[in-house]
């Protein structure tokens, strides 16, 4: 990565860049959809018990993923979130 | 509650512009929300073979009324569903399969010739609420709006609950009644938007689910959920044996008798005329309307020979699931809710309108004094035509639906053509005037002028005058020409009256 | 399985609003067979089915779909599109791509669908001079 990226990066913003704000809104959709995948597989009941709530939650999970990578300091840092909650979020679906 | 100031920052800048995203797409979705409230009501309004009295369903005749029916469908024998009128279709509709509907009128069991009429302007009006008339990308695109509008709700209500340790009162006007208008009507926002998601885009991106929940071996939510929520009965085979059916009558007497809290909504005939005949009641809960709305109806099922009770479908006998999604829709579709209901959200919904207004407003502000002279002028010119323009071109529609012979070719294309070409002849209009307020004078004028004249044309052109509807008890045609009369009066005053009002001096100078 | 997730968000069918498709096999004698479907397999009963030509919008054929789900039609000898409706107005056209043996025939086109265009080309026309307008507008100041 070359110093240009890096200073991008790692720099502390007063404003929201277009990158971060995009990257909120799609870590967001990505974040919220992964938690509620996560969250209908653990819902006791049939698979209508466990699909339509989580059908019904996610855009709630969505806006409050988003405001939640929204609220960086740098750039780096939102990704970080992502990678790193998609990474166990991924993990959990898979393995269990 | 305290938070870094670059994140408050973040919060408000991302409030204005996602609200600036939104209100361009939930604005018309608003508008149109709002008008569709009334879609029962505008679609006998528009519809001249529904020109009659509302018929309480005691007095139907249904031994006379449903042979009718199936001899125009060809005397179909299975799939024959019959809804019995109510507040939404006055008439008796039947159908079979996927045919069209055919309609009789109950007072007179003739067969109603609807030939002009295809219910243009109800759902042309539902159509640009749900989708913006453009099929399903639109809807996902309203569906996408919609959880923006429920991260701005969130965003909103954290910004408001910061503010309120200061306890400073807003010199700004646009956002103090921006907030205080969407904080009071939040619950209504909440509602809609939810609901406008999952209906939106939420149902057409559910295979991630699916997915989870199968671990990966199957992809498709309907094949998971609907033989759960919505169980289908029994097929039940004809025995090519012929048999004498009990009357239509006699047979709803039966089921009401064994089904007191039934309010019955339609007739499913299944094997006609056969030994194995099946004859289905549905409808909802008198004591539960939210429970048991369009998507979680309870029936009754007789044996069309006999008059057996086959089986019956109570609210316990339902999903959980369903149940919850009934009231879920509840509050967004109120299917079965008549006009008090219908007048509230009309109300909650001009307020919405007003509030994603002033909203806009509050960037606009911020944004014109620097650029008073460039091409951000422009915007104002459209807030005012995208805004207050979208009335008179609504109107126009429905003028034009009176105004235009029902056989010309193409009708349907003139009268939609004409809304959109008078509403970005409204943006022409609102450039042309320097002053906003004085192209907002010239559509209320041109409101006035389209809606006293549709009220006219309508009861010209269908010989039913006010006087006839309130003499022949029509009470939906009567309050609705009554209501556009009053509106359109109402739009002369207020454009005459317009220099006069103080509070208009707000807009002055955009 | 991101690919996975983008490709069954834009693929998938859903809940509630269930599609109906409508397919034409070429029985390679001069006849087609129409069948009507839903996405979740069931047939299209009592669905109006309706042969369009698309030269002179007339309609060619017009034919219930049977308890079968499907019907048995000549092919026509002049283009046209295939059109089923199922009610509540929800109608599905298609071109019609199955040609019989011998080719199409031409047929003289009539009634250009000039309705479309008027209100188009009046709109973009209105927008045009406003935008012109404020634009010379801010030029003055």
């Amino acid at each position: 990565m070359n110093l240009n990226t890096q200073r991008i990066l790692k720099k502390k913003k007063s404003k929201i860049g277009f990158f971060h704000g995009t990257l909120s809104i799609i870590g967001g959709i990505l974040l919220g959809y992964l938690i509620m995948m996560v969250f209908s597989m653990y819902i006791p009941g049939d698979n209508a018990i466990k699909i339509m709530p989580s059908i019904i939650v996610t855009p709630i999970a969505i806006c409050i993923a988003g405001l939640w990578l929204l609220f960086s300091k740098t750039t780096i840092v939102c990704i970080l979130k992502i990678l790193l909650l998609s990474i166990i979020l991924i993990f959990f679906i898979k393995v269990f | 509650m305290a938070l870094e100031n670059n994140y408050i920052k973040y919060l408000k800048v991302s409030h204005t512009y996602l609200g600036i995203f939104a209100i361009v797409f939930f604005y018309i979705s608003t508008f149109f929300g709002t008008i569709t409230v009334l879609k029962p009501y505008i679609s006998t309004w528009e519809s001249p073979s529904k020109h009659f009295k509302l018929l309480a369903k005691e007095d139907i005749n249904l031994d006379v009324a449903i042979p009718i029916g199936l001899e125009a469908l060809n005397n179909p024998t299975n799939k024959i569903k019959i809804t019995l009128p109510s507040f939404q279709e006055k008439s008796l509709s039947m159908k079979y399969g996927f045919s069209n509907n055919v309609y009789i009128n109950p007072h007179t069991n003739e067969l109603l010739n609807t030939t002009n009429e295809n219910n243009l302007l109800s759902t042309f009006f539902n159509t640009m609420h749900y989708d913006i008339n453009m099929s399903q990308s639109g809807q996902i695109l309203m569906g996408i709006t919609s959880i923006v509008i429920i991260f701005l709700t969130i965003s909103g209500i954290y910004l408001w609950l910061l503010n309120r340790k200061k306890r400073k009162r807003s010199a700004n006007f646009w956002f103090r009644w921006h907030k205080d208008l969407s904080l009071l009507i939040f619950p209504y926002i909440i509602v809609f938007s939810l609901t406008g998601a999952v209906l939106g885009i939420m149902l057409f991106t559910a295979s991630p689910f699916a997915y989870s929940v199968s671990h990966g071996k199957e992809t498709n939510m309907g094949k998971m959920v609907r033989p759960i929520i919505f169980a289908l009965p029994v097929k039940i085979k004809s025995s090519n044996q012929p048999a004498i059916m009990k009357k239509y009558s006699e047979l709803y007497a039966i089921a009401q008798e064994n089904y007191k809290d039934l309010y019955i909504r339609e007739l499913a005939l299944f094997n006609w005329k056969d030994k194995n005949a099946r004859i289905v009641f549905s409808g909802y809960l008198k004591h539960n309307r939210i429970l048991t709305g369009r998507v979680n109806r309870v029936n009754i099922v007789l044996n069309g020979e006999t008059a057996r009770i086959v089986s019956k479908r109570t609210l316990d006998d339902t999903h959980e699931v369903s149940q919850f999604l009934s009231a879920f829709y509840f509050f967004h579709f109120m299917t079965d809710e008549d006009i008090l209901f219908r007048i509230f959200y009309l109300f909650l919904g001009v307020i919405f309108a007003i509030s994603l207004v002033f909203g806009l407003f509050v960037w606009i502000d911020k944004k014109l004094p620097q650029n008073k002279n460039s091409y951000f002028t422009i915007i104002t010119k459209l807030a005012a035509a995208f805004t207050v323009g979208i009335i008179p071109a609504t109107t126009f529609m429905l003028f034009l639906y009176w105004l235009l012979p029902f056989d010309i070719v193409n009708r349907d294309t003139w009268i939609i053509g004409g809304f959109y070409t008078m509403w970005c002849f409204s943006f022409l209009q609102s450039v042309y005037k320097k002053d906003v307020l004085e192209a907002v004078k010239d559509f209320m004028y041109m409101n006035a002028i389209f809606l006293i004249g549709a009220v006219f044309l309508h009861e010209y052109k269908t010989d039913m005058y006010l006087w006839d509807s309130f003499n022949q008890s029509v009470w939906d045609l009567f309050y609705m020409d009554l209501f556009l009369l009053f509106f359109g009066i109402c739009s002369y005053l207020f454009a005459n009256k317009m220099d006069t009002i103080k509070f208009l001096d707000k807009f002055k100078g955009y | 399985m991101i690919k996975l997730f983008i490709i069954t968000i834009l693929l998938e069918l859903s809940l509630f609003p269930h599609s109906i498709v409508f397919n034409a096999l070429d029985n390679e004698d001069g006849t087609m067979e129409i069948i009507g479907m839903l996405s979740t397999g069931q047939n299209t009963e009592g669905a109006n089915f309706q042969l369009i030509s698309l030269a002179t919008s007339k309609v060619i054929y017009e034919k219930r779909i049977p308890e079968t789900g499907s019907i048995v039609v000549d092919i026509p000898k002049e283009a046209y599109k295939m059109v089923l409706d199922s009610g509540s107005g929800h109608v599905k056209e298609k071109k019609g791509e199955i040609e019989p043996l011998e080719g199409f025939q031409k047929v003289k086109k009539q009634n250009s669908n000039f309705t479309f265009y008027i209100p188009l080309v009046v709109s973009l026309l209105f927008i045009f001079s406003a935008l012109v307008l404020q634009f010379l507008r801010i030029k003055k100041n």
